[in-house]
C-alpha cells in the first residue's frame, strides 16, 4: 500500500529559545498579573506611610515640636517581611503553572530569582530616593523619619543602596529557599525548616550566653552597622538561595 | 455511518466506491480530501487517507498534484465488475445459508428469487 | 502522516513507586511520531503518572526514558516542544483566563493566536473571569485551548476534557481532528471515554495497574476480538479450546467474546448458525482489563442471568 501524505507533511522546525530568553519568560510570568506582584507591595508601603503620616502630623499639630526618635522607625521593615513571604507565596503559585508550560526547573528558579531581583531594585531605588526626599525636607518639616531611618536611610548614597538592596534580596532569598521547600515538601517541610532555623538560634543564643560573649556580639553589631551587617548577610543569602535551588531542582510537578 | 464492523478504512474505500457505482461520484470528478473525510465521519485524518490510499493502489482514484484526488475513468466499470465478483460470497451464500436454516429448499429458492425479480 | 522513522518517545523498563504502591511495573512503549495514539486504561492505572515521568514534571525509580531521542528531564531543548495539558493544572491565584493565553506564546514557539482567540469564542471563555471562579468546564476548555493553540510537536491531552459538556467534548474533539490534519504532530490522548475518541485514534496503548497490556494499531485492535452470538450449545462447541475473553448469557443465548477469528473460522461460525458481532474498542478494552485483573477460569466477570452453569 502506497502511503498518501495529508494536505501538511510533519514538519518540526521548532526552535528552541535561548536560556536568556528562556529565563526572560519566567520572570515575566511573575509580573503578569500586574497586580499582586507589582501594585500590592507599594499599596502596603503606602498605607504604612499614611498611617506615620496621620500620627507624625497629629503629634506635630499637638505638640508644635520636632519629633525625636522617628529615625529609629521600623515601618520598613514591615516591606521586608511582607517580601519573604510574597516569595513564598510566589514561588508557590507559579511553580506549578510553569512546569505546566513545560519550564524546566533550573530556568523557573533563575527566573524566579531575577523577578526578585527586579522588585529588589525598583524598592532599592524608590526607598532610596524618598529617604533624600525626607533628608531634604527635613523630615516634611518636622523631623519626621521614615525612609531615612537609621538603618537604611543614612549616610552616602552608596551605602544606602547597598543596604536597602540587600537586605531586601537576603529576605528574598530566604523566601526562595522557604519556597522551595514548600513546593517540595509542603507544610511540613516548612515546619523542619522552622524547626532547624530555631535550633540554629537557639543553638546561637546558647553558645553566646554560656561563653559571656554578649557584649562581643553587641560590640561586633555596633561597630559594623547595617552596612556591615548586610555585608555579612551576603553568605547566608547566597547559600539560602543555593540550597533553595537544590531542594527544587527534584521537586516533582503533580496535579 | 461508521461502525465497529470493519476497519475504518475499508469503510471509507467502501464508501466511495458505492459513491462511484451510484453516479454521486461521476468520472473525472474531485473527490473531498482526507481531512474532509475526517472531519465529517469524526476519524482520524490518517485512517481517511488510508481508505483513500487503498483505492488509488486499486486505480479507482488518481491524484492531480496541488488540486487533490479524482475518480479514474473506467472506475465504475471495473467496480461493478468487482463487486459481481464478490456477489456470490456477500450475498448469495448467505442467502443459501440463511434458507437452509429455515428449511426453503434451492427449488422454493429459485422459485422466490423469478418472482420477486419480476415484481420489482 | 505516520513516518515509521525515530519513535518521537522510548521507554523501557520504566517503573515508578510511591510509597507501598507501584504506580508504573517496567512499562516498555514506544510512540511513533505524526500519530494520534490512545492512551487508554482505567482510573488509576497509571496514565497520569506515565505521562508525568515521561515530560520530566516526575521522576521514575528506574529506567530509560527518551524524548525525541534524548533525556527529558530538565530538559529544555525536549521540554520546549512539549505541551501537557492535565485536569486540575493550577494556575496562579488571581490570574484571569487572559493571562493564561498571554503567557503561554512565551513558552510555545508555535503558539497560533488566531486559532486561540477562534477556540476562545467556541467554547464561550470569558476571559476576563478570575481562573478561581470558572466553572468546571470553562476550567478545562482553558486547558484545551492551550494545547491545541500551542501546536507543540508532542502535545499530551491528561484527560482535560472531563469537567467539559458532550457539547464542547465534541467540540474539542472537531477542532482537535481539523487541526491535527492542517498541522499533523504527535498527540496521546488519556481517557476513559473511549467510546468518544474509539475513531480518532491511530494507534491504541492500554495500561492496567502499571502494566501496558496492549499495544498495538487501533484497526488491529479492533480485529483482535469478536463476539459470537448464538444458541448456548452451539457457542460452548464452538468455543471450546478457544482464549474467551468475555461470556454473557440469557436464557438459551449465549454471547462470547473470543480473539481473533480468520476468515475460515469466521465461516465455520456462520456454517454453524452463529452471528457475529464486532466488538467495539471500549468493550475490548473493558473486557481486557477485566480480564487482567481476575483470574482467567474464575468467576467470570459478568455472567447475566445464567442458566446452567456452561
Amino acid at each position: 500500500m502506497t502511503a498518501i501524505s495529508t494536505t501538511a507533511a510533519l514538519r518540526d522546525t521548532t526552535a528552541v529559545p535561548s536560556t536568556g530568553r528562556r529565563i526572560w519568560n519566567v520572570t515575566r510570568l511573575h509580573f503578569a498579573n500586574r497586580f499582586s506582584m507589582i501594585a500590592l507591595p507599594w499599596i502596603i508601603i503606602g498605607f504604612i506611610y499614611l498611617v506615620n503620616l496621620v500620627i507624625w502630623i497629629s503629634i506635630f499639630a499637638s505638640t508644635h515640636e520636632q519629633l525625636t526618635g522617628t529615625q529609629w522607625s521600623g515601618s520598613t521593615m514591615y516591606i521586608f517581611v511582607y517580601f519573604g513571604i510574597a516569595a513564598v507565596q510566589a514561588m508557590n503559585l507559579t511553580f506549578r503553572f510553569a512546569m505546566g508550560m513545560s519550564a524546566t526547573r533550573r530556568d523557573y528558579y533563575l527566573g524566579t530569582v531575577v523577578a526578585f531581583a527586579l522588585q529588589g531594585l525598583l524598592f532599592t531605588a524608590v526607598c532610596t530616593l524618598l529617604s533624600y526626599v525626607e533628608d531634604w525636607t527635613n523630615g516634611y518639616g518636622m523631623s519626621a523619619h521614615m525612609f531615612s531611618n537609621i538603618y537604611m536611610g543614612t549616610g552616602p548614597l552608596w551605602q544606602r543602596l547597598f543596604t536597602a538592596f540587600f537586605a531586601f534580596m537576603f529576605c528574598f532569598a530566604l523566601g526562595a529557599l522557604a519556597g522551595s521547600v514548600f513546593v517540595r515538601w509542603r507544610s511540613n517541610g516548612l515546619y523542619l525548616l522552622g524547626a532547624i532555623v530555631a535550633v540554629l538560634g537557639v543553638g546561637f543564643v546558647a553558645v553566646t550566653t554560656l561563653t559571656g560573649s554578649w557584649p562581643a556580639v553587641g560590640a561586633w553589631f555596633a561597630d559594623s552597622r547595617t552596612v556591615g551587617v548586610v555585608a555579612w548577610l551576603l553568605i547566608p543569602m547566597v547559600v539560602s538561595a543555593v540550597i533553595g535551588y537544590f531542594v527544587l531542582r527534584k521537586a516533582p510537578s503533580r496535579a | 455511518m461508521i461502525d465497529d464492523s470493519k476497519p475504518i478504512f475499508q469503510q471509507i474505500a467502501e464508501q466511495i466506491e458505492n459513491d462511484i457505482i451510484s453516479g454521486a461520484l461521476p468520472e473525472e470528478s474531485q473527490v473531498p480530501s482526507t481531512n474532509e473525510f475526517a472531519a465529517f465521519h469524526r476519524i482520524n485524518p490518517a485512517t481517511a487517507g488510508k481508505g483513500v490510499a487503498v483505492l488509488v493502489d486499486d486505480g479507482v482514484l488518481y491524484k492531480k498534484r496541488g488540486i487533490g484526488m479524482f475518480v479514474a475513468t473506467g472506475s465504475r466499470e471495473r467496480l461493478l465488475a468487482k463487486r459481481r465478483e464478490s456477489f456470490r460470497t456477500d450475498f448469495v451464500a448467505p442467502l443459501i445459508a440463511e434458507a437452509k436454516k429455515l428449511g426453503i429448499s434451492p427449488a422454493q429458492l429459485n422459485q422466490l428469487i423469478s418472482e420477486e425479480g419480476e415484481a420489482s | 502522516m505516520t513516518d515509521t522513522a525515530t519513535p518521537v518517545v522510548e521507554v523501557s523498563g520504566l517503573t515508578k513507586r510511591f510509597g507501598d504502591v507501584v504506580a508504573l511495573d517496567d512499562v516498555t512503549l514506544t510512540v511513533r511520531p505524526g500519530a494520534i495514539t490512545g492512551l487508554l486504561g482505567r482510573n488509576g492505572a497509571g496514565k497520569t503518572t506515565l505521562m508525568q515521568t515521561i515530560t520530566g514534571q516526575d521522576f521514575a525509580n528506574s529506567g530509560e526514558i527518551r524524548v525525541f531521542g534524548e533525556h527529558p528531564v530538565e530538559n529544555a531543548k525536549v521540554l520546549s516542544r512539549i505541551s501537557f495539558i492535565k485536569e486540575g493544572q493550577k494556575y496562579p491565584d488571581e490570574f484571569k483566563a487572559k493571562h493564561v493565553f498571554a503567557c503561554a506564546p512565551w513558552f510555545y514557539e508555535n503558539w497560533d493566536a488566531e486559532f486561540a482567540a477562534q477556540l476562545i469564542d467556541d467554547f464561550q471563555l470569558p476571559v476576563n473571569r478570575r481562573i478561581r471562579k470558572l466553572s468546571r468546564g470553562q476550567l478545562s476548555a482553558v486547558g484545551v485551548i492551550v494545547g491545541l493553540a500551542s501546536r507543540a510537536p508532542l502535545t499530551f491531552f491528561d484527560e482535560p476534557y472531563l469537567g467539559l459538556d458532550a457539547v464542547a467534548r465534541q467540540t474539542f474533539y472537531d477542532r482537535l481532528l481539523a487541526d491535527y490534519g492542517e498541522h499533523p504532530r504527535t498527540i496521546i490522548l488519556s481517557t476513559h471515554l473511549i467510546d468518544e475518541v474509539a475513531n480518532m485514534l491511530e494507534h491504541v496503548v492500554v495500561i492496567d495497574r502499571g502494566r501496558i497490556i496492549m499495544d498495538e494499531s487501533a484497526d488491529s485492535a479492533r480485529e483482535s476480538a469478536t463476539t459470537v452470538v448464538g444458541p448456548r450449545g452451539a457457542i460452548d462447541a464452538f468455543v471450546a479450546g478457544r482464549r474467551v475473553l468475555h461470556r454473557e448469557g440469557i436464557g438459551g443465548l449465549a454471547s462470547v467474546t473470543v480473539e481473533r477469528l480468520d476468515a475460515d473460522e469466521r465461516r465455520e461460525a456462520l456454517a454453524a448458525g452463529l452471528e457475529l458481532a464486532p466488538v467495539s474498542l471500549q468493550q475490548l478494552i473493558v473486557r481486557t482489563t477485566n480480564s487482567a485483573t481476575t483470574d482467567f477460569g474464575a468467576e467470570e466477570p459478568s455472567s447475566i442471568k445464567e442458566g446452567t452453569r456452561s
